[in-house]
């Protein structure tokens, strides 16, 4: 059984399909790779097969039902199933220390559309490409070096946050193979250990999961992590011969981007 | 004297005014304000005035039984007060009628005037009353005045003045929107004096007020009841479109259907009853059996709409009827292009699907039958009692020898309708009163989302069953009078406490409850019958799905058989040669069926399985 529906003649109205159309454009590119692994399964039939034309859709309004809902037997069904996840981070906007982060996250979902998701990660630790290349400082006579290694660096984070799975939709990359998505928004709140501090944040972020089983799925999260923190260009670390105190570094605002790419499996509802 | 002259006047309004300001709620504006006011009914107006000046000649009998009060009097007061409350427009009419009137009331003072003089104290306190009344009125105070008309019926022993005066009460309740209390002294005039005389005007009018009632309470007891018994060429011009629309209505329940067709064609396409006087012309004719000149009203209709919003309820109602009428006529290639055309976006697509499944059925079809059985048995159709449409699936799956399928299909009908029919067999075993019936029912009407999600099995009808009677056109109806009724209760019990606890208060809230309880109980009655009906449907259902079982593992026998001679069944179930890319290039998404159900797509299904055997 397939379906086939006609192209838009007249406006439509749910989210699902403004979202399936979005989501063909921001996912292209990031499933490149899942295409192409995806595509060795594509039919290589060529013979044409013709439904009567008659019978093909005409018009791409929607039946009318009492209330209306887009989706029915969901092939991904979220309510009350345990997420569980795994993702590899990187920080968008560290300048000096490794940006790299692993991490974990566990999201449990009350229903179809609200979640409770617990994120931790633990940065690798380590300068950062630009700033091993400030110890020395180019072009500095006598050399001097930065030594941003006795900074206070990013160690930790934990955010809790409320996820709202906003939009399910539907993507076909070959003929018999469809993989389901879920947009969702992050809103939470969390520490940030940085060097010997901890640092309360908050964070706002957007994700989208790609199944490609009922329960496997890629999971992308873009976060944006707003905290005061240790600037640790404040002070001078040239002259310094061992980890500073975040303390001795004045507090500043960041916002800074995280960008997640993992895996996550759900567990069976229970 | 002056008095005398403006009361005679206003009976003239009365009959006009008072008859278009009740008729104007039911009707929508643009059609009485056309014909409100016409020659016909000036005329009609003239001829009642002298009709009245008649009528002011009688009066109350007073204790001796010598003629002696003001008589007529009452109603034509009642008339000029309603109309010095009115538009503008009313009282321009009034001042001319009363100019008219003077005259006559200044020749001949009435014989009342002098009875009034008289000093009877009865009179004198019927006369009080009036008073009372009239000034109730004057205020735009019905309740009062219904208080008063109430009492006077008590009072007045002048049949004439009685008759009356049971109309005036009528007419003062239907200013308070209570049309089915109104209807009893409407319904008391009609029958006094319908036999002995039937050409009195208070029959005419009581009539005619009676199938204003009616239709505003959508009472098919009331509108039997007045259009029976009504003269078209007495009923005011304005309304005779309803006239002839629920007379129509009325010929067809009778199976009177050339009769039926001849009252829905009368209807005016200026009328608001002209989008459903088509539709039932096209029915009743189908009933007689003309089925061609049945399809050209469906085509003419549907056609006429086409230029006005595509989903237009009386549009699709044609086209569904012109497809219906098609396939009745056995012309199914036609008839699946006529289903075909009907709009997604409206409440009789689902109807239409499955229709013309039957139709590709019919016209050997499969593969588009099963392709719309895949949307038909979706889950956004599992609250629809289908019964019949999932043997039908089964049986195709037969034809072309897909034993799994079809073994699959039988196994869904039997899970979801056996305990359908345990649960119909113990309600009707069960000896369940009408009244309960009908509560229950009602149940569902009213907490239809939250009892499909959470109460099914708080019901002792089944859901699907509940939901299957509810959409019965007679239920339908009923239940949309008794809601009328309900809104009358409503009304009288929000109305002042000293309207409530006066003796028409009291009549009426006993009116009206006596009403919804004969109503609920003549519901229960249908509901019971239908349940008997599906009851009866679903056991033949069985009997069927029955046999299919034993069709399949004969099939699935011989399949066996040939499979083991080397003869061949095809094994696939699935054409996999199948190329998307046709489609795609031509604008079109193609999904494969995953197993979830989209919105979207219903409708949009194609199934892709192969025959089994030749």
């Amino acid at each position: 059984m397939s379906a086939l529906k006609a192209p838009e003649a007249r406006p439509r109205f749910l989210h699902f399909f403004k979202y399936r159309s979005l989501t063909v454009l921001v996912s292209s590119v990031i499933v490149v790779a899942s295409l192409l692994l995806l595509s060795a399964t594509a039919s290589a039939a060529t013979e044409v097969i013709q439904f009567p034309d008659e019978e093909l859709a005409t018009e791409s309004v929607l039946p009318v039902f009492d209330q209306p809902v887009s989706t029915k037997n969901r092939v991904v069904a979220l309510e009350k199933r345990l997420e569980f996840g795994a993702a590899l981070g990187y920080a968008l906007t560290e300048p000096f220390y490794n940006p790299i982060s692993l991490a974990g996250q566990l999201t449990y979902h009350i229903n179809e559309e609200h979640g409770i998701n617990l994120f931790g990660a633990t940065f690798l630790q380590g300068l950062s490409n630009e700033a091993n290349q400030l110890n020395p400082i180019p072009n500095s006579s006598p050399p001097i070096n930065a030594n941003l290694q006795y900074g206070a660096a990013p160690k930790y984070l934990g955010i809790a946050s409320w996820q709202y799975s906003a939009y399910y939709g539907k993507l076909s990359f070959t003929k018999d193979y469809v993989m389901n998505l879920h947009l969702y928004g992050l809103l939470g709140v969390g520490m940030y250990g940085i060097g010997d501090s901890s640092n309360p944040l908050v964070s706002v972020g957007l994700g989208q999961k790609f199944y490609f089983t009922p329960a496997w799925a890629f999971r992308f999260d873009l976060r944006a992590l707003v905290y005061q923190g240790p600037d640790v260009t404040s002070i001078r670390l040239d002259n310094k011969t061992s980890v500073q105190a975040a303390s001795s570094f004045d507090q500043k605002l960041f916002i800074e981007g995280l960008l997640n790419v993992g895996v996550s499996y759900m567990l069976p509802s229970f | 004297m002056n008095s005398k002259k403006t009361a005679t006047c206003a009976v003239l309004l009365l009959m006009g005014t008072m008859a278009q300001s009740a008729v104007s709620p039911v009707l929508p504006v643009g059609v009485d304000a056309v014909q409100v006011g016409t020659v016909q009914d000036i005329g009609e107006r003239q001829s009642l005035l002298i009709e009245m000046d008649r009528l002011a000649e009688l009066a109350p009998a007073p204790a001796d039984g010598a003629t002696v009060a003001e008589s007529g009097q009452l109603s034509e007061e009642f008339d000029g007060l309603v109309a010095e409350n009115a538009p503008t427009k009313r009282r321009r009419v009034v001042k001319k009628t009363s100019a008219q009137s003077s005259a006559s009331g200044a020749s001949s003072p009435s014989a009342a005037t002098k009875a009034a003089r008289t000093g009877d104290p009865r009179v004198s306190a019927i006369k009080r009353e009036e008073d009372r009344a009239r000034q109730a009125v004057r205020r735009g105070d019905y309740p009062e005045a219904t208080k008063l008309f109430f009492n006077l019926l008590d009072k007045e022993t002048n049949p004439a003045r009685v008759l009356q005066i049971r109309f005036i009460l009528g007419r003062t309740l239907q200013e308070m929107g209570l049309h089915q209390v109104s209807a009893f002294p409407y319904y008391e005039i009609v029958r006094t004096e319908v036999k002995k005389n039937p050409k009195n005007k208070y029959v005419r009018q009581s009539l005619e007020r009676l199938t204003v009632a009616a239709d505003a309470l959508d009472s098919d007891i009331l509108l039997n009841y007045a259009v029976r018994l009504i003269d078209e060429e007495e009923f005011p011009a304005g309304n005779r479109d309803m006239l002839f629309y629920r007379r129509g209505e009325v010929r067809l329940r009778e199976g009177n259907y050339i009769e039926a067709a001849k009252e829905f064609n009368r209807v005016r396409g200026n009328s608001v009853f002209h989008d459903r006087a088509r539709y039932r012309l096209g029915l009743s004719l189908v009933e007689a059996g003309q089925l061609e000149k049945a399809e050209q009203v469906f085509v003419a209709t549907a056609e006429a709409k086409s230029s006005t919003d595509v989903t237009k309820r009386a549009r699709v109602n044609a086209m569904l009827g012109r497809a219906r009428t098609l396939y009745q006529r056995k012309l199914f290639a036609e008839a699946i292009d006529a289903y075909r055309e009907i709009p997604r976006d409206t409440e009789q697509w689902h109807d239409a699907l499955f229709e013309v499944s039957w139709a590709y059925l019919q016209d050997g079809r499969f593969r588009s039958a099963l392709s719309n059985f895949h949307s038909l048995h979706s889950p956004f159709y599992e609250e629809f009692y289908q019964p019949e449409s999932l043997l039908l699936r089964a049986i195709v799956y037969h034809y072309i020898c897909r034993y799994d399928e079809m073994e699959k299909t039988l196994g869904i009908f039997e899970r979801i309708y056996g305990p359908v029919q345990k649960e119909l067999r113990n309600v009707l075993g069960g000896n369940m009163s009408p009244i309960a019936l009908y509560r229950e029912i009602r149940k569902v009407d009213e907490n239809f989302d939250v009892l499909k999600k959470t109460g099914k099995r708080q019901l002792a009808i089944p859901f699907l069953v509940a939901r299957q009677v509810l959409r019965e056109g007679d239920v339908r109806r009923s239940l949309s009078y008794i809601r009328a009724l309900e809104r009358e209760k409503k009304k009288i019990e929000q109305a002042p406490a000293t309207w409530r606890d006066a003796r028409v208060g009291r009549y009426a809230k006993r009116v009206v409850e006596r009403r919804m309880e004969a109503t609920q109980l003549a519901v229960g009655r249908l509901i019971l019958r239908h349940l008997t009906r599906l009851q009866d449907e679903l056991a033949g259902h069985m009997e069927q799905a029955g046999l299919v079982r034993i069709d399949m593992i004969s099939g699935k026998k011989e399949a066996g058989k040939k499979e083991i001679a080397g003869k061949g069944t095809v094994r696939e179930s699935v054409d996999q040669e199948q190329d998307r890319s046709y489609y795609v290039q031509n604008g079109y998404d193609y999904w494969p069926f995953t197993g979830e159900y989209w919105l979207d797509e219903i409708g949009n299904y194609h199934y892709v399985g192969v025959k089994a055997c030749e």
